[in-house]
């Protein structure tokens, strides 16, 4: 697709003012735990002296936008599959919105969501019409913590679809690669561009390099590192592995909290509530996190995740084997929020390399 | 376009006491809504919640549609206090029918325990709208006391009358309950015991009722002789959408409300804790 290079004054300017008539999100630093969409995300990790959150882009606070770190702590999917919405009535309309700064990992993850609330028999009431709505301008990482293992997936730390425009910052501006008609008008509406130079391309090609490898000596230490191939064959390895040491390991510090449900861009598990009085038909979609005992508790008292080694277990089973053979993807896409954000300090990078180890899936 | 949680209106036309815990609501839809046996509702009692049910009444009843229910939490709690006139919803049906086309000129074997005779009832009254397509049908009931067993006046002063077997000389019955009482004059025993001796050869065996009783039965019908593949089971797990998108269902990669409900033992026996 076609490249620009914008300046960022330039950059600021447009998106100072589309801000003031579309409601547009971008990801800001702050030590505080802030608001977002409605949840509130409590930054968990000390390493870092700041964390990205959600806020809303005004004409004032613009230039702040952050846009060449990583992810903000809650992912991309709060602004289609909100915390908690009422599906039953459901609102009719959404008004168009932008954000800015979503992550490859993020727009990974919405392969998995869009099929299953969208690419389905049936379609979500509001899903959909937010993701219609939504104009998302995505961001090449280029400042990945130590949880991010995007890369032993063998998936990029830079775009490569789901987005409107890409931005590759810079000194001085970005580099802007256009991924839909959306963003193209967008492009169209910005006076002063230019076709970015080969110079330009190079720069950005050196940046995704050094991000790449960023994260690759961030994750050094784990041999998954070699293992990008097998990608494809983690379901079968972990094929017999429901009941498997690792698991009892992972699960020996869990505290049942779910951050790690709550945070994750892939996790789609809800519940429906009904708040309505006795005489209309209503009904609220919930987030549900299955590290819960209340998760899988049938009426009867029956569970069958009863112990927590097995909800534990569950997760990640979900992730690389369920997921793989109930939608067709991975559904993890190593973002790394559920290691960062995990008060029991669990590095699923570790389980999961045990419980590859036991199935003889190493090197 | 129609929104997918929207439940079909109905009226709560009669209320039938089965036992102590089971209710049977009989449904009148404010409009057309058929199933097939074997697939599933999402049963609404505005204000309180949603369940999932495999209807109990005949699919080829068009007035109503009849659920059977145990009183276990919340739901099934205000759904024990329906009367006559109340408005709920169903929304469906989900999941996949009973297989009748692989039943054609086979032995059935239908197993029920407990509460688990309701799906079993529309399964009943599906094969016997087309009786010849069948060589035989033994219909194995039990519960846990003579008080738990269910449909009673159907089952003891229809089904086992003189006057509706001996035009169906196909189908047969074993009814039984763990511990009986005085007034008791059919078998004793849990509905394993019924396994014993069957007159039909191994064929296909339909299963429906606590995980427990699942359980045993399916292991006493693979000793008699019952393929995995033939074996089929009604899969219970906690359950929102039921339409494969909360996840809450799965048995591991398997939705019971997709996939489901209605599982061959072949298909879910690798995966975790299927008796939960
Ligand atoms: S974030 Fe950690 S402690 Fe919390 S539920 Fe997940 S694994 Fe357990
Ligand atoms: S499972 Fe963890 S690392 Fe993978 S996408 Fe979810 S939060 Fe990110």
């Amino acid at each position: 697709m076609d490249t620009y290079f914008i300046n960022k004054k330039e950059w600021n300017k447009y998106i100072g003012e589309k801000s003031a008539e579309i409601k547009t999100y971008a990801p800001y630093e702050s030590t505080e735990p802030l608001l977002s969409n409605g949840t509130q995300f409590v930054k968990t990790d000390n390493n870092q002296s700041s964390s990205l959150f959600w806020k809303t882009v005004n004409p004032e606070n613009v230039d702040n936008v952050v846009y060449d770190r990583m992810h903000p702590v809650a992912p991309l999917k709060i602004f289609f599959f909100p915390f908690k919405e009422r599906i039953l009535p459901a609102i009719g309309n959404v008004e168009p919105f932008i954000i800015i700064g979503a992550t490859n990992c993020d727009l990974l993850a919405l392969d998995t969501t869009d099929k299953v609330f969208i690419n389905n028999d049936y379609k979500d009431p509001t899903y959909g019409l937010r993701r219609e709505q939504a104009t998302i301008i995505s961001i090449d990482c280029q400042k990945p913590d130590e949880y991010c293992f995007c890369e032993l997936w063998g998936n990029r730390t830079y775009p490569e679809k789901n987005f409107d425009l890409n931005l590759t910052y810079m000194e001085d501006g970005f580099i802007v690669e256009i991924g839909s008609e959306k963003g193209e008008k967008i492009i169209r509406g910005i006076a002063k561009k230019e076709k970015t130079a080969e110079n330009s391309m190079k720069i950005r090609e050196s940046i995704r390099k050094q991000t790449k490898n960023i994260v690759q000596a961030n994750n050094s230490k784990y041999k998954l590192c070699e293992m990008g191939h097998i990608r494809n064959d983690i379901p079968a390895c972990m094929e017999n592995k429901i009941e498997s040491p690792g698991w009892k390991s992972g699960a020996f510090d869990c505290v049942q909290c779910g951050a790690c449900n709550a945070s994750c861009p892939t996790c789609v598990c809800f519940l429906l509530e009904d708040f309505s009085s006795r005489v209309s038909f209503s009904k609220t979609k919930i987030w549900d996190y299955c590290l819960y005992q209340s998760y899988a508790k049938m009426a009867s008292g029956v569970s069958p995740r009863s112990l927590l080694w097995e909800r534990y277990a569950n997760r990640l089973l979900c992730k690389y084997r369920y997921m793989v053979k109930n939608l067709g993807i991975v559904g993890c896409t190593g973002c790394g929020r559920c290691i960062s954000g995990c008060p029991g300090k669990i590095d699923k990078r570790k389980i999961l390399e045990e419980v590859f180890k036991e199935n003889g899936e190493y090197i | 376009m129609e929104n997918i949680y929207k439940p079909v209106k109905c009226e709560v036309s009669d209320v039938f006491k089965e036992s102590s815990t089971i209710k049977t609501v009989r449904l009148t839809p404010v409009e057309q809504f058929s199933f097939q046996a074997g697939q599933f509702i999402s049963f609404t009692v505005p204000g309180v919640g949603e369940a999932p049910f495999t209807p109990s009444s005949s699919p080829f009843e068009k007035n109503y549609i009849d659920v059977t229910v145990m009183k276990t939490g919340r739901v099934t709690g205000a759904i024990h206090e329906l009367k006559k006139g109340d408005i709920t919803g169903i929304r469906g049906p989900y999941g996949k029918p009973y297989p009748l086309e692989k039943f054609n000129n086979k032995n059935i074997l239908l197993v029920g325990g407990g509460v688990g005779l309701a799906p079993l009832r529309a399964l009943f009254y599906a094969l016997v709208e087309t009786l010849d397509n069948y060589k035989s049908i033994v219909f194995c009931c039990g519960a846990k006391t003579p008080d738990d067993f269910i449909f009673k006046q159907e089952v003891f002063e229809t089904w086992l009358s003189e006057k509706w077997l001996s035009s169906r000389g196909q189908v047969c019955f074993r009814i039984t309950v763990d511990k009986k009482d005085a007034g008791w004059n059919y078998g004793d025993g849990v509905v394993t015991k019924t396994l014993d001796g069957l007159p039909c050869s191994p064929e296909n065996a339909i299963v429906c009722g606590p995980p427990i009783m699942m359980k045993f039965t399916t292991l006493k019908l693979l000793d008699v002789g019952y393929k995995p593949e033939n074996i089929y089971l009604s899969m219970e797990r906690k359950m929102y959408c039921a339409i494969g998108q909360c996840r809450h269902c799965l048995i591991g990669d398997k939705f019971v409300c997709k996939d489901g409900p209605v599982f061959t033992y072949e298909e879910i026996k690798g995966q975790p804790k299927i008796w939960a």
